[in-house]
């Protein structure tokens, strides 16, 4: 054996130096477990935990939308999606017929499966859970259930869809709801998520995030292949919180129809007279009725808009606008025809023309002009003026509507029976800046701070607006032209009925609101006692004298009896050479160059507690068309037999 | 009649030698077999099959094994020393041609795959011991020298060219501290250490590409998040996340969700880390140091050189195993592939290591009394 001792101390202090390196690399890898696992743990976790856990946002209900006595203008129905368990290996296509033979699919969403499946091809995802449609109503759902047994990879989510049972009664208070596209994406109170269903208009989208609710979390236990093996709530959602409205579903849903009939007969599609007339229709006609107008043509439901409100503490009680729309298709998912048909009618009823409408308000801001005079002390309760028909002023003629004119007459009668030339008179004296800074007053010409988007603020013109408009100066013709209402100025219904409110409460600055109990804070009219009362009693004289322009329209109690004043907006301008022929009757004009009815009012005129104003779009005329709408939306407040 | 009677002694089984064994080494080793099953279970989320069974019959086999090499004498085994190494260089020169598996590395016994590089580690330190108490360094001339060069070179290459870098790695490593310890020269050793850094560049030049990819990705891991450098992130997600007492038995979300990769065989740590923490890591990992020390407890009194090669190789081949697996798990290193002895799921490996632990309880158990 050559074995010595000297090699094997060589050998062991070989060895020590190595198990020293050794003892090192262990300690190394000590501290690097150390390092990974205490000092860094929550990082890892945190890594981990995104692993693991895929987050998707649930959907809260939204919030209804509710009438002062609580009856749903908004709400949800229950709605089934239908989603497949999506695997590789599935034939897809061939489930698809079989479905499309019980139930029917849309294309767009049957081409938008089919993408998702491509896509998860590309990302070699194996398994995935894919909606096939979203608009199962109840019928298909039990349809399928019975052949479930068919389809083991299918499977039926229910989800929240919003409704309007209502119809298109509020449809431009609630607005509708549509599921969110690229261009609200720039919104940013807008949470991005796809899905998502948000309002569009009205109410819908005022009070979109207070409707809205909080989003829950659902949480789903991911493999690394993206399989879900578990998924769980991990939040719960918070529903959407109800909105109180002040309209009153009832009114709304009367004045609409009285609206829409304005001075037209319903005639029934079995009476034999529609049956007579049938043939000679151009069009075809989907309602159950048709209305026909004094020479028995059969037209469309009128235009326009009613809006009534609490002169106490500015609450809508109704605010109809027409023509109406169904918000329902919108939240169903809008087909093109539907869509088409919407955009096509010309009388567009997506607008809401009660706070978008502009039209000039005619006779109707008299009393605003009579008291822009009283509050200046340009004149007192006596003053008279001379109607003869018409004002020549320069070489101009302004005419009253009286062809005749009024005689000798004063501020009430003046009122009372509409005399435009009383008016032109008053308006060269009191001057446009104290005119419109009465009408300012009184709330128009700026937005109204009511609880939607929509609102357009209208036009009171002045010297300034118009040096700054035209670069042109005001000149007194134009002054004379605004005294009746006409030429540039614009209102609004809701305006016309703010004004009125303003009126009729005498004290305070009325501001309108949708909300049922809102807490409003008014600030101080300023307008004397004296000549508020003044003016009130002339517009009680309007329906009650037996010169009064609305004098047809007196509901006939005197506990409830409404006061008001009628507006009749000349749409065309009128040349002498037609004057001498004499004016055509609006019933035999084209409807584009009838003149707009107006009417505003309050009542009961001993208490007042609502005003009201009525724009009917051509309708003829103030006391013919809007006061009978005024009177008949009164009664049926006051629930009087009409 | 001599002869014949010593063929009957020899051939007598002396059952009091079994009680001479390192009982103590078996009893850690039992713990890591049961760790390793356990391990193995939670893999498979909660099911002794496909792995964690399988897993116990062959450490039983194992620990019978080890029985059965301390009841033989340490001559009669180190005796055919170069015929194993044959043996080696032959099976692996025969992968390289009849070789199955994806990447040639296992022969098909039909009732069992074997993988030689694993075999390959023990037969070199068997003939390395073999080699240096025939030729001892100090008293042979040069060429005795470059021979065991020769030696560990040779399957070395083979299986680099299998490719197997890691394994490869690790013979040479694994043969060249032996030859270091068996009384090489400082000056050589320097000199070979920079004749081998010298020759980094002309050896990249020879690696496969994904052997590339796997360096460029451990110098650099944010280049690659799906390839290995994905695994390497999931590995270290999954031990970072345990924290110090782990998720808890079988709960290891990494895991059971498979974001681990390989997490029977080579990555089997970082299920234990996930799921015992710390306090399971750090306990995995003191219990191979005892191994690794009541290995080495026997070299210092021993005196035969070829034992004392053996029970060093041995005892090192377990260091190579344990700190290169937890230093790639951890990312301290590229990925290699080295299984963790008697947790990862795998038979040639666990046999390699079993025969090595048999081999120095031979030793023991001889070194006196018979």
């Amino acid at each position: 054996m050559s074995f010595k001792d000297k090699d094997i101390k060589s050998m062991n202090r070989r060895f020590l130096f190595i198990s020293s390196l050794k003892g090192m690399i262990f300690l190394t890898l000590g501290w690097r477990l150390f390092d990974l696992q205490f000092r860094e743990n929550q990082k890892y976790e945190r890594l981990s935990e995104k692993n693991q856990f895929n987050f998707s946002l649930v959907l809260p209900e939204r919030g209804q939308i509710l009438d002062r006595k609580n009856r749903v203008l908004a709400g949800n129905r229950d709605a089934f999606s239908l989603i497949i368990n999506w695997k590789k290996e599935l034939n897809v296509e061939n489930i698809l017929f079989k479905i499309q033979s019980i139930i029917s699919i849309s294309d767009s969403e049957v081409r938008y499966l089919k993408k998702r499946i491509s896509d998860a091809y590309q990302n070699k995802i194996k398994s995935q859970k894919l909606l096939i449609t979203k608009n199962l109503s109840q019928k298909d759902v039990s349809r399928l259930a019975v052949k479930i047994v068919d389809f083991p990879e299918l499977n039926f989510v229910m989800a929240k869809k919003r409704i309007y049972p209502q119809g298109g009664i509020t449809s431009h208070l609630t607005g509708y709801t549509g599921i969110i596209t690229t261009s609200d994406l720039k919104n940013k109170n807008i949470p991005k998520v796809p899905g998502l269903d948000i309002g569009k208009s009205g109410l819908e989208k005022y009070f979109d995030s207070y409707l809205r609710g909080d989003f829950g979390r659902k949480r789903d236990e991911v493999t690394a292949r993206g399989l879900i093996i578990d998924s769980n709530l991990f939040e719960n959602p918070k529903s959407g919180s109800s909105l109180k409205t002040s309209i009153d579903l009832s009114i709304q849903s009367y004045a609409l129809d009285r609206l829409e009939k304005g001075n037209s007969r319903i005639v029934s599609k079995n009476s034999s007279y529609y049956k007579k007339i049938k043939n000679s229709l151009n069009e075809k006609i989907s309602s159950d009725f048709i209305y026909l107008d004094k020479k028995n043509r059969v037209v469309p439901p009128e235009t326009g808009s009613v809006v009534v409100m609490d002169i106490h503490t500015g609450e809508i009680i109704c605010s109809v606008s027409s023509p109406h729309f169904n918000p329902n298709i919108f939240s169903r998912g809008l087909n093109i025809k539907e869509w088409k048909q919407i955009k096509n009618n010309t009388r567009s009823p997506l607008l809401n023309r009660s706070v978008a409408g502009l039209y000039p308000p005619g006779s109707t801001i008299k009393m605003a002009i009579a008291l822009a005079a009283l509050e200046n002390d340009i004149l007192n309760f006596n003053t008279h003026f001379f109607c003869k028909g018409v004002k020549e002023f320069g070489n101009m003629k302004f005419h009253c509507w009286a062809k005749n004119g009024h005689g000798k007459l004063n501020l009430t009668q003046a009122i009372e029976r509409s005399c435009d030339v009383y008016f032109y008179e008053l308006g060269l004296k009191v001057g446009i800046e104290k005119i419109a800074e009465m009408l300012r007053k009184l709330g128009l010409g700026s937005r109204s701070e009511i609880e939607l988007n929509e609102i357009k603020s209208g036009l009171v013109p002045s010297k300034k607006w118009k040096i700054k408009k035209d670069g042109i100066s005001w000149t007194p013709g134009e002054t004379i032209n605004a005294s009746i209402g006409q030429g540039y100025m614009l209102t609004s219904p809701i305006q016309l009925a703010t004004m009125t409110s303003r009126i009729a409460n005498g004290i305070y600055a009325v501001k309108p609101t949708l909300i049922k109990d809102k807490k409003q804070f008014f600030e101080k009219l300023k307008i004397s006692e004296k000549n508020i009362n003044f003016i009130k009693n002339a517009m009680e004289q309007v329906v009650i004298s037996n010169f009064g322009t609305a004098k047809n329209s007196k509901i006939g109690s005197s506990k409830f009896e409404m006061a008001g004043k009628t507006g009749t907006v000349q749409v065309v301008r009128i040349s002498e050479l037609e004057r001498e022929k004499g004016i055509i009757k609006n019933i035999d004009r084209d409807w584009k160059k009838r003149d707009h009815a107006l009417f505003v009012g309050y009542a009961p005129f001993k208490k007042p507690r609502y005003a009201i104003s009525v724009v009917v779009e051509h309708g003829g005329s103030g006391s013919t068309m809007a006061a009978p709408i005024a009177r008949d939306v009164f009664k049926k407040i006051f629930n009087l037999k009409s | 009649m001599k002869k014949k009677l010593s063929f009957y002694n020899s051939s007598l089984i002396r059952w009091e030698k079994l009680l001479l064994i390192d009982w103590f080494l078996l009893s850690i080793v039992t713990i890591l077999c049961i760790i390793g099953i356990g391990s193995l279970y939670s893999a498979s989320v909660g099911d002794w099959y496909p792995w964690a069974l399988n897993h116990a019959y062959r450490c039983f086999i194992g620990i019978i094994l080890v029985l059965i090499f301390s009841l033989i004498k340490p001559e009669k085994i180190l005796k055919y020393s170069y015929f194993y190494y044959l043996i080696s260089i032959m099976s692996l020169i025969y992968v390289e041609f009849f070789g199955v598996g994806d990447v040639k590395r296992w022969i098909d016994l039909k009732f069992i795959y074997i993988q030689p590089s694993e075999l390959t580690k023990i037969a070199l330190i068997l003939l390395l011991a073999k080699y240096f108490s025939d030729f001892p360094i100090k008293k042979s001339g040069v060429i005795f020298l470059i021979i065991p060069f020769i030696l560990v070179l040779l399957p070395t290459l083979l299986i680099m060219n299998q490719p197997d870098l890691g394994t490869g790695f690790m013979l040479l490593l694994l043969g060249g501290t032996i030859i270091f310890l068996a009384g090489l020269n400082w000056k050589i050793l320097v000199f070979l250490i920079t004749v081998l850094l010298g020759s980094i560049p002309v050896l990249w030049h020879y690696l496969y590409d994904y052997q590339k990819h796997r360096i460029m990705v451990f110098l650099n891991p944010q280049t690659d998040t799906l390839g290995s450098g994905y695994q390497i992130m999931q590995s270290k997600i999954a031990i970072g996340s345990g924290g110090i007492f782990g998720k808890g038995y079988l709960l290891g979300s990494q895991s059971r969700l498979e974001y681990l990769p390989e997490k029977h065989t080579d990555f089997v740590f970082t299920l234990v880390a996930e799921e015992m923490g710390l306090i399971g890591s750090l306990f995995v990992i003191l219990l191979f140091i005892l191994l690794i020390y009541l290995l080495l407890k026997n070299y210092l009194n021993e005196e035969n050189l070829a034992n004392k090669i053996t029970i060093f190789g041995v005892s090192f081949l377990f260091f190579l195993y344990v700190s290169l697996n937890i230093g790639m798990v951890t990312g301290l290193i590229p990925v290699v592939g080295a299984p963790l002895p008697f947790i990862s799921h795998g038979g040639t490996s666990l046999l390699t290591v079993f025969i090595g632990l048999g081999v120095v309880q031979s030793i023991r158990v001889h070194k006196d009394k018979f």
